[in-house]
């Protein structure tokens, strides 16, 4: 399954500008474009770090997904103090309905280089860095950008079905030299 | 039963009496009073909660940013927990949300557009006329403080998921002078 976030509802329909000048300018579409289409899981030599798809929190006894879900047992932080390396579930930026599960590449304050754009960018405050373990097929902060902490919801901790996939899901060292941390945690 | 012993001195008495008096206090059924009143609390402390944070809570929101419509202090608004999350957020609602510069406050400001509306602000209100016009992206929103000479909003710190919108304040239950809803201007 891919890793990328479910794709958003085709897109929005269009809404009148919201300024109430007499002479409105006219309306123009969205700027941020839709992801990109799923593209096929790559295989990966590296074991799976865990589950890419909507967790769920607790698992309803009896039910078995026939659809190929996983579930995972998501632990929630009321102060925001996740490290880097977790793997966070959070709202999606693009569509407040879904949620997307990523690991957590960058804290606030934290400079990242962007290895596409070949840019280097520091996580302003009050927002976090997350990427795909499934880097060639994840939409993630590479894409748009960093990511409110407050869209954050928890930290996965297990996986809890399949059970080929049951287990611990561990901290990762985020990728060789792509992260200089502000402040050392 | 107690067989009385005849008491050797008078403090001997006093506590021969008082251990009398404590095995005479109903024990048990006091525990299982008080235990019992102390689960029904928890359950209402846990009812309130649970209303208060995911159907309608109440705010108390401070600061000069939403003035004239909201004061700086003192003012009591119903807050609906609900709307937010079936999406019955518009522009001209006022509604809490988590500020993108600190996940720990929540703060107050106007949905001025949604996504895929253009905004029209002024980029230094007080020192220039300038305004800036930008198009609002897919799942954000635009937020906008009353007062746009003293608020810290979407014109400093970009337009906003709309995921990070708690809630929305329609009605305003203190001070009884304003008692009332709270305009929703476009």
């Amino acid at each position: 399954a891919p890793s990328s976030a479910s794709p958003s509802p085709t897109a929005t329909s269009p809404s009148p500008p919201s300024t109430a000048a007499p002479c409105a300018p006219p309306w123009t579409a969205p700027q941020q474009v839709s992801p990109p289409p799923p593209r096929p899981h790559a295989p990966t030599t590296q074991p799976t770090t865990g589950p890419d798809r909507i967790p769920r929190r607790f698992l309803t006894a009896g039910v078995t997904p026939a659809d190929g879900r996983e579930y995972a047992v998501v632990k929630r932080s009321p102060l925001y103090d996740y490290s880097r390396g977790e793997v966070v579930v959070f709202v999606s930026p693009a569509d407040h309905r879904s949620r997307t599960i990523k690991r957590l590449i960058g804290l606030p304050g934290d400079w990242i280089s962007v290895p596409d754009k070949e840019e280097i960018r520091q996580i302003p405050e009050g927002h976090c860095w997350v990427e795909g373990d499934n880097g060639s097929a994840s939409w993630d902060s590479r894409s748009y950008g960093p990511v409110p902490l407050g869209l954050v919801q928890g930290r996965v901790t297990h996986v809890v079905w399949p059970p080929s996939k049951m287990g611990r899901v561990d901290k990762r060292v985020p990728p060789e030299g792509r992260v200089m941390p502000q402040r050392n945690l | 039963k107690i067989i009385p012993i005849e008491p050797s001195s008078p403090s001997a008495a006093a506590m021969s009496r008082f251990v009398r008096r404590l095995a005479g206090i109903p024990w048990r059924q006091i525990a299982g009073e008080a235990s019992s009143v102390g689960l029904l609390m928890a359950q209402g402390l846990c009812a309130v909660h649970v209303v208060s944070e995911h159907v309608l809570g109440v705010a108390f929101p401070r600061g000069p940013s939403m003035l004239p419509a909201l004061n700086m202090a003192g003012d009591v608004l119903l807050t609906d927990k609900v709307s937010p999350r079936r999406g019955w957020v518009g522009p001209g609602d006022v509604v809490l949300l988590l500020s993108p510069e600190d996940p720990r406050k929540i703060v107050a400001k106007r949905v001025l557009g949604m996504e895929g509306d253009e905004v029209t602000y002024p980029v230094d209100a007080g020192n220039s006329d300038a305004t800036k016009t930008v198009v609002v992206p897919q799942g954000h929103i635009w937020v906008q403080g009353d007062n746009i000479y003293s608020s810290n909003d979407s014109r400093q710190f970009g337009p906003v998921p709309y995921g990070l919108v708690k809630g929305k304040m329609s009605y305003r239950i203190w001070p009884p002078s304003r008692i009332g809803s709270i305009d929703s201007k476009e």
